[in-house]
């Protein structure tokens, strides 16, 4: 990647790159468009009551508290509902990857009877609302007494099919003659998933790994319906009640709650992200 | 890009090979299929079941035919939210495209800090939709919120009702989904750009072509097949909005932001009523069917 | 990858283990959630707890209203529901008829609840067919708040405020504020277009212009006169342009920021506005029509039907107690007691919050409910079905007739009732 001049200089032969201007002012203003809600979520969520509605809107509380703060790791069974999110994401991640990884190579690779109605079903459920699948999952449960588990929280989401679609992409891009020298030396199909594919599959199991726990993460309806005790219930169900319904719209203690749920996903992105653009980018979703 | 015939397998011969062959494939596939069919194709055949039957869930379902299909092409309310949603996908579905395509092509540009500004568009993607709603809910607040402040320095008067106005409420929900998602989309075309070979620029730099024309006759060329993968799964996400609805407006002002999603979950969750609930599901499932078909054949997967 | 796993171990070793519990519980389940409420709860729950000697624990579940009558249902259907359930007196009769809750004569016998002194019209509601299927245990009926500050900036009385349709007029003109741009800059009320507060006015008008929810046959009757003089009301205020016009999900933020004089709504928001430190004042809804009335709904602990009855005379003394309990959570929930022991607790009447609540407390005669019919949690919902809010909004804005609306809301409601 190296290159004679600095593409991203803002100057060009002595004189300055009108052309490059404008692409940094636009980015600048992206960044802001975009960061600005996380940045403000953030100041109400340490702005005492008496605060939050002063208006003009004040970027900095006269008086910042963690009040919020406190009281959800206080008078909240906060730090369970986080270990029981971990759980089920863990969970959910875990069991996503593992059998995305091995249905993966034979539909990326082999050719075999029902390949194609395979694929076309379990491709239409992305078409699926899961609005319908909710009642019938629940009942289920509750039959095989699994309800308020975190098998029944976690097990149910390792069967969207997002992840399997995106590891099948991935694995066809990967050179055929890998496969066929691996062949020759011998190894077994399972040889050559653990040996050849997963090792260049990185990326993509970032990738799937990244989106499968955010979505596990912020899960909220099925958890809501499935879990209800402190034991189980995870941090989105938790603060649902922390935050109440009703009229008494209180965005400080909203906001904290926003916050609180978001920085653990933040957390994980920010330490997959550098696999993450590369993993979509060799998916080969060009086709 | 290898096509697929190559990346397959040469056909398997006939006979224990080929048996064989097959045993293998779906001995791979068993961990998976094995939760597939039990926690998604079962409940969805329970659900498509449910949709020829009377079913309050406490109780048995009764089966009643055609019935509860009937009864939604004459429900006002069901096809107003049709309506709803397809005002919904034409909102929010071209920005969400065309800004996705602008936004990767500026952090693909090299300049300083897109690293930064690429983290800062993709971060609200591990947002929950609870959070993004609420967070929204506050910047668009009527009196006091920091949208209507901002546009009145600017001399936007009298502030904009955004989410009490049947004419902004939808426009407001779009724009809360444009700033949460179209980051989907940036990654993709962002992928896309990088799968562009650097040699097609380099050759057409040393021809004299500006970068407008660079981006005028190679990048957005380059790009259009994946416009056949983001285009579908846009407009079926689009399709499918409910959760940034019901935390923002529950579907009002006058039902103008009420969606089928939300049609569907009130009929099941708030009346009870799983037949007609799952029958809305099915239709919901079938309109952008369509759009599938299209998907999948533009990616070469069927 | 080792430091994202690193990560996960160090915070499931930090958040330790869940504890097991060996004594009798009693789960129960119930719709007051939010940090405050929530709070409260748990140290009510945990008084009970520490002082029940015969190792009855309370285990709470918390869930917003519409999730608490899903999962109500759906543990129902499973034959597994909590034991104890708390809701609103409007929805027992519809899961009296599918079948969920118990009828308890004779555990309140048993337990020697008293229920002398509770509202006549509470107590026939809490009866189907002659038997007790819940008990009630607070009031929250709809009043009139007014910002003292606001009031006084105005010229006006902060001591004798509205008790008329044509006080409550001139209040609200008075403290609207236009700037030279012709831009309001400060309501004189904040009335929402629509939402549950809106309904909650439409509901007050009507019981005040002589209407009602429900006619003879059973149907809609909000094709009365009634009806339409009080959806004239709600479309004459806000084209009146003393009204704030929120936004129908529970905006009242106009009064909350100190931008409007007035706003109607139960006693639940006197925490809160006390707390923001906003020096307000509370009285008897107005009457606006002709007779004077308000609306109200009741918050009912139920027993549900069980596989085994060995658990209910636990649940009901679980009950009894949080009746006769009922100052604490009544005062910072913010609602009034209906239970007279409760009414006389000190905590109650020596509370530091009475003053606000004492409107609260006199509005519990002109109050009516909404009718509690088998359809209930449909026909009255706040979701975008609801017929009854889509048509007051509809109204509101003017993008139909009165006459259209109330024609269109009868239809919408009946359609809900005769659907089997």
């Amino acid at each position: 990647m190296s290159q004679s001049w600095r593409k991203d200089s803002l100057y060009r032969d002595g004189s300055l790159n009108w052309g490059r201007l404008t692409l940094y002012a636009i980015l600048i203003f992206v960044a802001i468009v975009w960061g600005t809600p996380f940045i403000w979520m953030f100041v109400t969520s340490i702005k005492p009551d008496n605060e939050v509605f002063r208006y003009p809107p004040t970027w900095w509380p006269n008086e910042p508290t963690l009040l919020f703060y406190t009281r959800l790791f206080e008078s909240f069974p906060m730090m369970a509902w986080f270990r029981n999110s971990l759980i089920v994401a863990v969970i959910t991640t875990t069991l996503t990857l593992v059998t995305n990884v091995l249905a993966g190579y034979p539909l990326a690779r082999m050719r075999f009877r029902g390949r194609t109605i395979v694929l076309l079903i379990i491709l239409s459920t992305f078409l699926l609302p899961g609005e319908i699948l909710l009642v019938p999952l629940f009942l289920g449960m509750v039959k095989f007494k699994l309800a308020n588990t975190f098998f029944s929280i976690a097990v149910p989401a390792a069967a969207n099919a997002f992840g399997l679609f995106l590891m099948t992409q991935f694995f066809r891009t990967i050179p055929v003659e890998l496969e066929e020298a691996g062949r020759l030396d011998g190894c077994s199909r399972l040889g050559l998933l653990w040996r050849i594919f997963i090792p260049l599959s990185g990326p993509a199991i970032a990738t799937v790994a990244i989106f499968t726990f955010v979505r596990s993460w912020n899960d909220f309806f099925w958890p809501l319906v499935i879990s209800n005790t402190d034991a189980t219930r995870t941090v989105p169900v938790g603060l649902a009640i922390f935050v109440g319904a009703g009229l008494s719209i209180r965005f400080g203690v909203l906001m904290a709650s926003a916050a609180a749920a978001t920085i653990p996903a933040v957390i994980f992105f920010l330490m997959l992200q550098r696999y993450f653009v590369r993993g979509i980018s060799t998916t080969g979703l060009r086709g | 890009m290898s096509s697929l015939a190559k990346t397959l397998d040469k056909p398997a011969e006939a006979g224990w090979a080929s048996i064989r062959n097959d045993l293998i494939a779906y001995a791979f596939m068993a961990p998976y299929l094995f939760l597939f069919i039990v926690f998604l194709l079962l409940p969805a055949f329970v659900g498509v079941y449910a949709s020829f039957t009377k079913w309050g869930i406490i109780g048995d379902p009764k089966w009643v035919g055609f019935r509860n299909y009937d009864k939604l092409i004459n429900s006002e309310l069901f096809l107003e939210s049709l309506q709803n949603t397809l005002y919904f996908v034409i909102l929010a579905a071209i920005p969400l495209i065309v800004l996705g395509f602008l936004l990767a092509l500026l952090v693909n540009q090299k300049l300083r800090g897109r690293n930064i500004a690429r983290a800062i568009v993709f971060l609200p993607h591990v947002v929950s939709v609870a959070a993004v709603g609420i967070v929204f809910q506050w910047i668009l607040e009527r009196s006091s919120g920091l949208l209507n402040y901002y546009l009145g320095l600017l001399g936007v008067n009298p502030p904009i009702n955004w989410l009490g106005e049947p004419e902004s409420a939808m426009p407001a929900i779009a724009i809360t989904t444009i700033w949460w998602t179209v980051n989907g989309n940036m990654i993709i075309y962002l992928a896309g750009l990088q799968d562009i070979p650097e040699e097609l620029y380099e050759s057409a730099r040393i021809d004299g072509a500006s970068s407008w024309q660079l981006t005028r006759h190679i990048t957005i060329p380059m790009l259009l097949p994946i416009n056949a993968f983001v285009i579908p799964l846009t407009v079926i996400a689009c399709w499918r909005v409910f959760g940034q609805v019901f935390v923002m407006t529950r579907g009002g002002p006058q039902g103008s932001t009420f969606t089928v999603a939300q049609f569907i979950y009130e009929t099941a969750f708030v009346n009870f009523n799983m037949g007609v609930a799952s029958a809305a599901g099915v239709i919901l499932m079938l309109i952008p069917l369509s759009f599938t078909v299209v998907q999948l054949r533009a990616m070469k997967v069927i | 990858m080792r430091k994202v796993l690193s990560v996960i171990l160090l915070m499931l070793l930090l958040s330790g283990a869940a504890t097991a519990q060996d004594a009798v519980t009693v789960t129960l389940m119930h719709g007051w959630t939010g940090a405050d409420n929530t709070e409260m709860l748990n140290t009510v729950f945990d008084r009970f707890n520490s002082e029940n000697e015969d190792g009855i624990v309370i285990e709470p579940t918390a869930l917003g209203w519409d999730d608490l009558f899903t999962q109500l249902t759906l543990t129902a259907a499973t034959g597994n529901p909590p034991d104890v359930v708390m809701f609103h007196n409007t929805e027992v009769t519809e899961f009296v008829r599918k079948g969920v809750l118990l009828p308890v004569d004779d555990l309140m016998a048993a337990t020697g609840i008293d229920l002398t002194g509770v509202p006549e019209n509470v107590i026939e509601l809490s009866m189907i067919d002659g038997e007790f299927y819940c008990l009630p245990g607070d009031l929250h009926p709809m009043n009139l708040y007014y910002n003292v500050d606001l009031v006084e900036a105005a010229g006006l009385d902060p001591d004798s405020p509205p008790t008329t349709g044509a006080e409550f007029m001139a209040w609200a003109e008075a403290m609207t504020i236009t700037d030279d741009d012709g831009m309001v800059t400060q309501y004189g009320v904040d009335q929402p277009l629509g939402g549950s507060i809106g309904r909650w006015f439409f509901h007050t008008l009507l019981y005040q212009f002589g209407g009602s929810w429900l006619g003879e046959d059973g149907l809609s009757a909000v094709d009365s006169e009634a009806a339409h003089q009080a959806l004239q009301y709600l479309v004459d205020l806000q084209a009146s342009g003393v009204s704030s016009q929120g936004s129908g999900v529970g905006d009242i933020s106009s009064f909350q920021n100190e931008r409007a004089g007035m706003v109607l709504v139960g006693p639940w928001m006197v925490n809160s506005y006390v707390r923001e430190g906003k020096n307000i004042g509370t009285a008897v809804m107005p009457t606006f029509g002709n007779v004077p009335a308000t609306w109200t709904n009741t918050h009912c602990l139920a027993l549900t039907v069980q596989e085994s009855d060995a658990n209910y005379l636990n649940s009901m003394n679980v009950v009894k107690w949080f009746l006769e309990n009922y100052a604490e959570p009544g005062i910072k929930v913010g609602i009034v007691p209906v239970l007279p022991v409760a009414l006389a607790d000190p905590f109650w009447t020596d509370h530091e919050f009475a003053q606000y609540y004492a409107p609260f407390v006199e509005s519990l005669a002109i109050s009516v409910m909404e009718p509690a019919i088998e359809k209930y949690t449909s026909v009255f919902a706040f979701g975008g079905q609801s017929p009854i809010l889509r048509n007051i909004e509809a109204a509101q804005a003017g993008d139909k007739s009165v006459e259209e609306a109330l024609a269109d809301m009868k239809a919408g409601i009946d359609e809900l009732l005769l659907d089997e």
